[in-house]
């Protein structure tokens, strides 16, 4: 590896992920301890912490959902140590409770809160923008502009969470989060001082005497915030000559830079990468400029600021952005967009070649077991059932027309228990193992409780996998892959109050049909578990099956699991090389065509 | 100072296109290039179409613009149609020729050649996958074009090799090494 010298020290240069850089910049920042519940694109930081911080005792753990994690790092926070809490952007919806007030009452050890952004929902349901929740809590967001500056943020974050007594945020989107750069690396620097946590009612018990006060304290003190922003060199005015200037936010500077000096403009820029934005370097930009464009992904959230700020310094600006439909509205920008902007600027349209090629959308893998389970519940429900559904692989289940619906984390299961009050057709929803821990339990006891009559469906397969196989409370490992408690999901749920509860294997087709036959038309919630590990994790034996051409009829219903690997040439069935020797085609084959190939056993 | 180059890697997810494009970034930052580059993770990973960037000695943003790429080294023909519009006229195009269907969804290869042509003349396609299953490994298809690709990058072979040795598990790293040289070979038959 590469050695650099920079100020003295010795500095390490790395080819790493953004995440990665977040994870060695809270590294360096003296983080002492980490939780998260995984979520493209941000569940690499995690992964990447519990790699770098075997030598320390750093605390790390994958928590059951998003508000389970903020409050287990106030909770450190409290104590007087270090702590940071990693998600998605709609993580931050359910972390919203405890985070917003936690502003009020104020930290002690160093609070960040790490929010992954994904501007074109390459693997989300949304694109929200969580600089929104900067707005609501009142603290400060970071939004770094390459992968050094998020590594260089993250370390400082800490000690300015501190200054301000303040819980900080920093925003990171998918193109930052999942670029690469080369990243210089440096030493862990520790916090100094007390430690423990000291009783203060007043500060931290939010009744609401307290929290008139704690609002009153928190609004005085946003004048300080102001003033420790202007200070910062994150956001900056890089002076030009141009008459237009540009706002940059985060990631966009990159893009913007480029455009400038690839076309040789001499434009003045205004990096943004602090919110609230710095007043007076902002001010002295628009002074120096007449008319402004503004690039950021999201929402007009600095566009906002600015005509606010051009109000009350009785600023006279032309505003170019997403407010008047001259950058998107939606999806990310890149160097393209901005060369965009600037030729509807100018009253000009860029023209690209354009040609039409189908999509070629994510599909689910050869052998995986959320095949069989969609193929069983088919048979078993018809397709008049409503399958309402959930975040994770199975969502892919929408083209098997075994998904109806996709909303949020846990929404399958109460969604369920709305529609089965008024439907008279089987209602069945379907839920994946972690996210069924995530916020699926309370909507499960809430339907018991108020006796809603649905089929509820676990897909087990003992991993968290959209998201890159993490694990969770029912895996019996934790995020330093050691041995823990493993919440027995069938145990948890007959706790609950279900009465019947069957565990099936959704590999072997016929039983499980038969099993859940037998609960099928009872009254009441009925919770299936599908239990089978996910065919990436699965360490079993590297079988393929053939189709023995001369007992194959062509009658295609093994093309129905609607198997990757499974193909119909010349009248026959064909298993091509992703086959991962599931055994499913075979176990429905109604004319055994469906052989083992031994030899590859 | 040295010239920027731009290389985009395009297939079909499961492909291998990930650890292709961190060897050819890890090779870089050996070689003192500043690298940026971008990645596919999640739901789109899951044999949908991934594209993965490397920018090399670039100080900008992950992401090419369209018209730019030097490079476009294309795991299946019909992605390589896809993404051609990042390729800058007269840039050097590597074709996998082994063609991964969409359901429902038939095509010529004529049609593809058509689209990339447009753009430019050097294109290189081979069945690679072919090639692949005759040096005994399918799955190492990404290696070997990589190999290929190689003579057009300027990255020093042995900058490339010490890059599969950092990245790659250990039990595979001969038959990268195999596949990488097979590739590297190829081209100059």
């Amino acid at each position: 590896m590469l050695k650099y010298f920079l100020n003295g020290n010795t500095m390490e240069k790395k080819y790493l992920l953004g995440n990665e850089a977040l994870a060695y910049g809270l590294f360096e920042g003296g983080l002492e301890a980490s939780f998260a519940y995984p979520g493209t694109p941000s569940s690499e930081i995690t992964e990447k912490l519990v790699e770098i911080s075997k030598e320390e005792n750093i605390y790390i753990e994958w928590s059951i959902n998003e508000k389970v994690s903020y409050e287990n790092a106030y909770g450190v926070s409290l104590t007087g140590r270090r702590s940071c809490v990693i998600m998605k952007h709609v993580g931050l919806n359910v972390a919203s409770d405890p985070f917003i007030t936690s502003v009020y009452t104020g930290i002690i050890g160093g609070l960040v809160i790490i929010v992954a952004d994904d501007p074109f929902a390459y693997s989300s349901q949304n694109e929200q923008d969580s600089r929104r929740y900067w707005q609501l809590a009142k603290t400060v967001c970071f939004e770094p502009s390459s992968i050094q500056e998020s590594k260089n943020i993250a370390k400082f974050s800490f000690e300015f969470s501190e200054k301000i007594g303040l819980p900080v945020m920093i925003r990171s989107v998918t193109k930052l989060s999942h670029g690469k750069s080369d990243v210089l690396i440096g030493k862990r620097q520790k916090k100094i001082g007390d430690y423990g946590f000291k009783k203060n009612p007043s500060k931290f018990v939010m009744v609401p005497s307290n929290a008139r006060v704690a609002l009153k304290n928190l609004n005085e003190k946003q004048e300080i915030i102001k003033k420790e922003v202007e200070k910062l060199p994150f956001s900056k005015f890089e002076k030009g000559e141009s008459n237009i200037g540009i706002v940059a936010c985060g990631l966009t500077y990159s893009y913007v830079k480029e455009f400038v000096e690839t076309e040789k403009k001499n434009s003045p820029i205004f990096k943004v990468s602090t919110y609230p934005l710095p007043e007076k370097k902002l001010k002295n930009f628009l002074e120096s400029v007449n008319e402004i464009v503004v690039f950021e992904e999201g929402d007009p959230v600095a566009e906002e600021q600015i005509y606010i700020y051009s109000k009350i310094y009785n600023l006279k600006n032309k505003i170019y952005g997403k407010i008047n439909n001259f950058t998107d509205k939606e999806g990310e920008l890149s160097v393209d967009k901005v060369e965009e902007t600037f030729y509807k600027i100018r009253g000009k349209k860029k023209k690209y070649y354009s040609f039409s090629i189908p999509e070629r959308p994510p599909v689910l893998c050869a052998g995986c077991p959320h095949l069989g389970s969609f193929y069983i519940l088919k048979k078993v429900f018809g397709k008049d059932a409503l399958f309402p559904g959930d975040i994770g692989c199975y969502t892919l289940g929408v083209k098997l027309e075994t998904i109806d619906t996709c909303l949020c984390m846990g929404a399958g299961i109460s969604m369920g228990s709305g529609m089965s009050r008024f439907e008279k057709n089987n209602v069945v929803s379907i839920i994946g193992d972690s996210t069924f821990f995530h916020t699926g339990i309370p909507a499960l006891i809430n339907a018991v409780y108020n006796q809603a009559n649905q089929v509820i469906c676990i897909l087990d397969n003992r991993t968290t996998a959209m998201t890159g196989h993490q694990p969770h409370p029912g895996t019996g490992i934790n995020a330093k892959k050691e041995k823990t408690v493993e919440i027995e999901l069938k145990k948890l749920i007959s706790n609950c109050g279900v009465e019947d509860v069957i565990e099936v294997d959704p590999y072997k087709i016929k039983e499980a049909i038969e099993k859940i036959k037998g609960i099928k038309d009872k009254k009441g919630v009925k919770v299936i578990i599908f239990k089978r590990e996910c065919i990436i994790t699965s360490k079993g034996k590297k079988i393929q099956y053939y189709i023995d051409s001369k007992r194959c009829k062509g009658c295609k219903l093994c093309l129905t699991i609607n198997c990757l690997a499974m193909s119909f040439k010349n009248g026959k069935a064909e298993i091509g090389i992703l086959c991962n020797g599931c055994g499913m085609c075979e176990n429905i084959c109604p004319y055994k065509a469906i052989v083992k190939d031994e030899k590859k056993g | 100072m040295k010239k920027r180059v731009d290389i985009l890697i395009c297939g079909v997810g499961g492909q291998g296109i990930l650890l292709t494009s961190n060897i050819i970034g890890i090779a870089g930052v050996e070689e003192g290039f500043s690298v940026r580059g971008t990645e596919i993770h999640g739901m789109s990973q899951r044999g949908g179409s991934v594209e993965a960037h490397i920018r090399l000695n670039c100080n900008y943003g992950p992401q090419i613009p369209y018209g730019k790429g030097d490079i476009l080294i294309g795991f299946e023909p019909l992605e390589v149609a896809r993404y051609s519009n990042y390729l800058k006229e007269n840039g050097i195009c590597v074709v996998n020729s082994y063609k991964i269907p969409i359901i429902g969804y038939e095509y010529d290869e004529k049609e593809i050649i058509k689209i990339i042509k447009r753009k430019t003349d050097k294109i290189y396609i081979e069945n690679f996958t072919e090639k692949s299953k005759e040096l005994g490994y399918v799955r190492c298809l990404n290696i070997l074009m990589l190999g290929f690709a190689s003579n057009f990058i300027p990255i020093k072979e042995e900058s490339f090799i010490n890059a599969i040795n950092m990245y790659v598990k250990k039990e595979f790293v001969k038959i990268n090494y195999l596949f990488f040289k097979s590739g590297r070979e190829l081209y100059h038959l």
